[in-house]
């Protein structure tokens, strides 16, 4: 059936990035309807639907928005409400966070600490993670990690 | 209309079209969360109504079968799950239809048809192998078949063993 939305139920945010990754071009730039049509979203909403949840991985900084220039080079503005933002495009690209997020993986050593560790060990690395994660810039993916594995196999009541 | 100029008298129309567009962009952003919010919560109250229903015996009957009609698995008062054994031979049968290389998508189907197993059984496998992100939705064209590719590093991870 065709999606409306992307949500983070039905893909995690790795998963998102990765199709971001698949349909970019050579920059690394995908446009936001692009990445919609390539996860099924119908036709009418596509462009936003992509666009919004990107918006949100923008703002965890996991993928940056193109900031149009113009015939010269220059960033283009554009003043709502009295204050001068960015001119925004439709392309999307990873961040360097984003990236991380989307290939990087663990450690052998770190794997096998983690595997080895009981039920006790868990909770204790959990509340390490937790206290970390507070003061990290990525704070927020840790949480949405988090939470998509959670309802992913616990439900979402868990939560 | 072009520059804004006509009925409007020297108004930038563009511009201020521009503007509410990002603005009605933003506030649809804004949207995604709290809808994401109220979906949950209603499968949560759901699973407690449920709950609640079977507590206190005020359970709502089951609808009545149709003569002929066989109900589904999970109606008929279980849920089939897949074995371990079996999540395993799916994976196996990944790697080797893909030799671990996370840009080879694959369907469901030619997974099946490639590891000689059930396609119901293939599906759930990969719900298992999505949970520990051994392989990633990679597409859904047209909304339709799911497009499935191996996670990038998961490869690696089995054949090294950690």
């Amino acid at each position: 059936m065709a999606l409306e939305s992307l949500r983070l139920l039905d893909l995690s945010d790795r998963e998102v990035l990765l199709v971001v990754r698949d349909v970019a071009d050579g920059d690394g730039w995908a446009w936001a309807y692009d990445v919609g049509e390539r996860l099924g979203v119908v036709e009418s909403h596509r462009r936003r639907a992509a666009a919004q949840r990107l918006s949100w991985l923008a703002r965890y900084g996991a993928v940056e928005r193109e900031h149009l220039s113009d015939e010269h080079g220059n960033l283009m503005y554009v003043t709502r409400q009295g204050t001068q933002r960015p001119k925004y495009g439709q392309r999307w690209r990873l961040t360097d966070i984003g990236e991380l997020l989307a290939l990087g993986k663990l450690r052998a050593a770190e794997s096998r600490l983690l595997d080895d560790a009981d039920e006790a060990r868990m909770l204790l690395i959990a509340r390490h993670v937790a206290a970390q994660a507070r003061h990290s810039a990525g704070a927020k993916l840790i949480e949405r990690e988090w939470r998509h594995q959670w309802i992913r196999t616990n439900g979402s009541s868990a939560t | 209309m072009e520059n804004g100029s006509g009925p409007h008298g020297g108004l930038d129309v563009a511009a201020i079209s521009a503007s509410l567009q990002e603005l009605i962009a933003t506030e649809q952003e804004q949207l995604v969360p709290l809808e994401e919010q109220v979906i949950e919560s209603r499968e949560r109250i759901k699973r407690l109504q449920r709950s609640l229903d079977a507590l206190t015996g005020t359970a709502r009957p089951l609808p009545a079968r149709t003569p002929g009609r066989r109900p589904a698995p999970s109606q008929r008062g279980y849920v089939w799950k897949v074995s371990e054994k079996k999540i395993e031979q799916v994976w196996a049968a990944v790697l080797d239809l893909t030799a671990g290389d996370p840009d080879v998508r694959f369907r469901a189907s030619t997974l099946a048809e490639h590891a000689g197993v059930s396609n119901e059984a293939v599906r759930r496998s990969l719900q298992h192998l999505r949970e520990r992100e051994r392989v990633r939705v990679a597409g859904h064209p047209g909304g339709r078949i799911i497009e499935y590719a191996v996670m990038p590093g998961a490869a690696e991870r089995t054949d090294d063993g950690t």
